[in-house]
């Protein structure tokens, strides 16, 4: 007698656990988190621009730091030291060359350093017909995290846009 | 009559949602995580954002956004991109007209802190339209540019 009724209780027991309302706020739930799921994650790139009648004296001053030059074209990415001395061309015809662009500022960078030598802001030249997507890579590769030392002395980092010199002109 | 009580009762018991209440809890989480933050004013099918790999997270602002047709501020048109192409001025007076129309009173302080914008762009636009639209945001108070970028890892 005791035993079945035992039985008895347990059997209520495990029947006992009502998940309805649970299921109906499930049911509600995941509707309206599937509208709001994003599949484009946004994020930004800070750029500060100088007042327009200050232009002149600030680019002044950047120049006198001697910034790297970074000169984008429409297929190729040439990387100048001050002096105007060409380090490289890079291929940016290719799909993605940040890549590329970041492993040869490092290499720059290891040389810099060796030689006491840190070069904090760089001018990004830029041709007219160069598309976003291109200035983005190039601003990616410059702006990596590894560019900042240990001694925290920060390398390339400070961004200059301007506008390519026409070939020409440079010689090539 | 023992045997007919027992088979009522596991009749009435045979629906189970355990299995199904394990996948929505899943899925709420799942879905939570991923759902956005922000979200582009304009449809997004319209503007093909350059892939970045920066980590810095975009705030809701005002927003110009460069499709491959048309210029927008906020959600409104207000030129398109061959008026914008044909525009030889150095700054553009339609846009700093409606930036004025919007915010007035930014314009005429003397002592105003760089306000930020996000310039949307597709990917084709070309630096010679973007200089343009960077030339006119330093001509008002809207100095503190941000690039909306979509992530590369996703």
């Amino acid at each position: 007698m005791s035993i079945r009724r035992k039985n008895r209780q347990r059997n209520h027991e495990e029947a006992d656990i009502n998940i309805t309302p649970f299921m109906n706020l499930m049911i509600a739930l995941v509707p309206i988190l599937l509208l709001n799921m994003t599949f484009v994650h946004l994020k930004g790139i800070e750029l500060t621009i100088p007042e327009l009648n200050q232009v002149i004296s600030t680019s002044r001053e950047e120049i006198k730091k001697e910034p790297l030059s970074i000169i984008v074209r429409d297929t190729t990415v040439e990387i100048r030291l001050p002096q105007d001395k060409l380090l490289t061309t890079i291929n940016s015809s290719e799909n993605d060359f940040t890549q590329e662009l970041t492993d040869y500022l490092l290499k720059v960078k290891h040389t810099l350093t060796n030689e006491n030598i840190i070069v904090e802001s760089s001018q990004v030249l830029i041709e007219p017909n160069v598309t976003h997507q291109k200035i983005i890579y190039v601003v990616d590769a410059i702006k990596n995290p590894k560019l900042i030392d240990s001694n925290q002395n920060i390398f390339f980092n400070n961004l200059i846009f301007g506008d390519a010199p026409i070939l020409s002109k440079v010689g090539l | 009559m023992k045997t007919s009580r027992s088979t009522r009762k596991r009749t009435q018991a045979t629906l189970n949602l355990v299995a199904l209440m394990d996948i929505f809890t899943i899925l709420v989480f799942f879905l939570m995580v991923n759902s956005g933050e922000m979200q582009l004013k304009l449809d997004i099918e319209q503007v093909n954002l350059a892939k970045s790999e920066t980590e810095t997270k975009l705030e809701e602002n005002l927003s110009i956004t460069l499709t491959t047709d048309d210029v927008y501020i906020a959600d409104k048109k207000i030129m398109s991109i061959q008026q914008l192409k044909n525009d030889s001025n150095y700054t553009i007076q339609p846009i700093i007209n409606h930036l004025k129309s919007l915010k007035p009173t930014v314009f005429t302080s003397t002592d105003q802190a760089p306000l930020p914008i996000i310039i949307y762009s597709d990917t084709s636009i070309h630096y010679s339209l973007l200089k343009k639209i960077f030339q006119t945001c330093a001509a008002t108070p809207y100095r503190k540019i941000m690039l909306g970028v979509q992530d590369k890892s996703v």
